[in-house]
């Protein structure tokens, strides 16, 4: 761990959802608490817990997603983004610096029937990000569009097909596309394959580690789902009601857990190969 | 643009699968675009007269009737004028329209009688209190009730898009101050505004335009706010602004095509409503001012008239056909925007 270089330092990230209901006193929901955790460059990390341990906040906290639309969230504490250059707070970023270290963190949703906007096509979703993020001429656009396309085995669907028109898993490759054409550093699956089908599952993680080390990618890969953690991560983050209880490399925490939540959470994986 | 056309074709081809919404857009929408050159097809003035070895285009031009040898007052009677030039046959003629009645001439030195008279061989639909042709006031009250919705259902659209949109995007105090605004629009009894406005200025047609959009955009913002609501909690949009999207685009390019289904699911409905509303405000007399030929006033005057069936019977056929057309219309258009809603209709179907 130590000899690579981090890319993101969480130093005490707090995150507070505030009930702003009139006539009652706010009351705070702590979502993340003080939260502190290195992510070396390179790495595919992967983050476990129930549902509501603050997993896909954290993750929307990292692009800062957070306080976009939402008036009643406080984020406090620092993250901090390494690129070659300079370091920069993601919770003090500017609106300039911010579109920069967008570009560099990309996420990718869960569920890309509600993530790809329906009344888009595949043409257009994949393309925004090369406009947005490079000076490409319309021609470019649609040569890297096709390689997009072929990179994450869509090279026979239809461009300008809608979301509805594609498979869930066809779905999830168009995100994928979506998400890597702004060429990040840093790649964040946020429970990528808990809206599809067993079998795509399987083909959707391939191809992630496929690009992952094709892109040399920083990967945080988030689940629910202990044995797809296991097999595409090499460090593990535990956590719960917004707490880091444990982290370790893969084996460790796989083989030899400390702590009880952590043992109780191992306990409860279904038996299911995937292929690899 | 290469990029978006065959999205448009697709939804063409999908409006034109149903066949009740396509005809009626077909028949509406060229009733429309004929309305425009109306007197050639219907008015009191001639498209061509030969008079003296010389060409005359009167529906483009204003003659007075001496320069035809008439003696009247003011424009020259082209119907006379024919039967003049027929009776002499020196070379002489004159081509009338389809339709030789104007909307906004009385025809009492015409015809025999008091008006309104009858449905009769000339005036197929009569003429009404003051002697005017039915028929052609029908047409061409059309031609601005069509005009006047459009115009109106257009600007209150825009203005309540783009009100609701920055609204529910925005929030915060945006959102606050602008619902507040809303509110208090709402809140003004528009009937007695208009009513106190036209008292002061006789109201003419665009005049009325900009009262009833100024008027008539506030639930189309408050549809539009609730639709941004609802979409931007979901995740393209965060997805687009991880894609480094401007909020602008954002609005335009991801929210407003899902939150415009239920608007333009609105959109006949309120077409129809602002041609209603014209015509209730000409009915009550607040509307365009007569001679100018509007159905509100046609109904009003057939309510006072009721023994004389044609004055109230044929401006409200004609305002039935064109609310269901623009009905049907706008059905079809909804079916085109949202073909999810595809599956469950021919589902229904079977």
């Amino acid at each position: 761990m130590e000899e690579k270089k981090n890319i993101l330092e969480i130093k005490n990230l707090n995150v507070e959802y505030s009930s702003s209901e009139i006539f009652t006193k706010n009351k705070y929901y702590c979502a993340l608490d003080n939260l502190s955790l290195n992510i070396p460059a390179g790495i595919a990390i992967g983050i476990v817990g129930e549902s509501g341990s603050g997993k896909s906040t954290l993750a929307r906290a990292l692009v800062r997603l957070l306080d976009i639309f939402n008036y009643n969230v406080k984020v406090s504490g620092e993250i901090l983004f390494y690129t070659v250059d300079n370091v920069t707070d993601i919770n003090k970023a500017k609106a300039k610096q911010l579109k920069k270290i967008r570009k560099e963190i990309q996420i990718i949703f869960q569920d890309p029937a509600s993530s790809l906007s329906p009344k888009m096509t595949a043409r257009e979703l994949i393309s925004e990000p090369l406009c947005n993020y490079f000076n490409l001429s319309n021609k470019e656009v649609s040569q890297k569009l096709s390689e997009w396309l072929e990179l994450t085995g869509l090279g026979n669907i239809d461009a300008d097909s809608y979301p509805r028109q594609l498979s869930g898993g066809q779905r999830q490759k168009v995100a994928i596309a979506r998400s890597l054409a702004a060429r990040p550093s840093v790649l964040i699956a946020d429970e990528i394959v808990s809206a599809l089908d067993v079998s795509v599952q399987g083909q959707i993680l391939n191809l992630i580690s496929d690009l992952k080390s094709k892109f040399n990618l920083t990967l945080i890969f988030i689940s629910h789902d202990l044995s797809v953690v296991r097999n595409i991560s090499d460090y593990v983050v535990v956590m719960n009601e917004g707490k880091i209880v444990e982290e370790g490399n893969t084996d460790e925490i796989f083989n030899n857990p400390q702590n009880d939540y952590t043992k109780k959470l191992l306990s409860s994986i279904p038996l299911v190969k995937f292929p690899h | 643009m290469k990029l978006f056309s065959k999205k448009y074709g697709r939804m063409w081809k999908y409006f034109k699968s149903r066949k009740s919404g396509y005809v009626s857009f077909i028949i509406l929408s060229g009733a429309y675009v004929l309305s425009f050159i109306l007197p050639v097809f219907i008015g009191s003035d001639a498209l061509v007269v030969r008079y003296n070895g010389d060409y005359y285009f009167p529906v483009f031009k204003h003659y007075e009737s001496t320069v035809f040898g008439q003696n009247y007052e003011g424009e020259a009677n082209y119907r006379f004028l024919k039967k003049t030039f027929k009776s002499e046959n020196n070379g002489n003629f004159v081509i009338m329209p389809l339709y030789p009645y104007g909307a906004e001439e009385n025809l009492l030195n015409e015809i025999q009688g008091n008006p309104p008279h009858p449905p009769s061989g000339n005036n197929i639909f009569g003429t009404d209190e003051s002697g005017r042709d039915v028929f052609a006031k029908v047409f061409y009250g059309f031609r601005i009730s069509f005009s006047f919705s459009l115009l109106v259902t257009l600007i209150s659209f825009v203005i309540g898009i783009i009100f609701g949109s920055l609204s529910g995007y925005y929030r915060g105090w945006i959102d606050t101050t602008g619902q507040r605004f809303v509110e208090i629009m709402l809140s003004i009894p528009f009937l007695y505004i208009m009513m106190i406005l036209a008292s002061i200025f006789r109201p003419g047609f665009y005049m009325l335009v900009i009262m009833l959009s100024v008027f008539g955009w506030m639930a189309i913002s408050l549809y539009v706010r609730g639709e941004f609501l609802r979409e931007s909690a979901k995740d393209y949009v965060l997805s687009a602004v991880t894609a480094g999207s401007s909020n602008l685009r954002i609005i335009i390019k991801h929210i407003l095509p899902n939150a415009l289904t239920p608007v333009i699911s609105f959109l006949p409905f309120v077409i129809v409503a602002n041609i209603s509303s014209l015509v209730s405000l000409d009915f009550l007399g607040f509307g365009i001012p007569p001679p100018s030929p509007s159905w509100g006033n046609m109904i009003s005057q057939g309510l006072n008239n009721l023994n004389n069936w044609w004055l109230a019977l044929f401006p409200l056929s004609a305002l039935f056909v064109t609310l269901m057309l623009i009905v049907l219309i706008g059905e079809s258009f909804r079916y085109a925007l949202n073909p999810e809603g595809k599956i469950s209709n021919s589902g229904a179907k079977k």
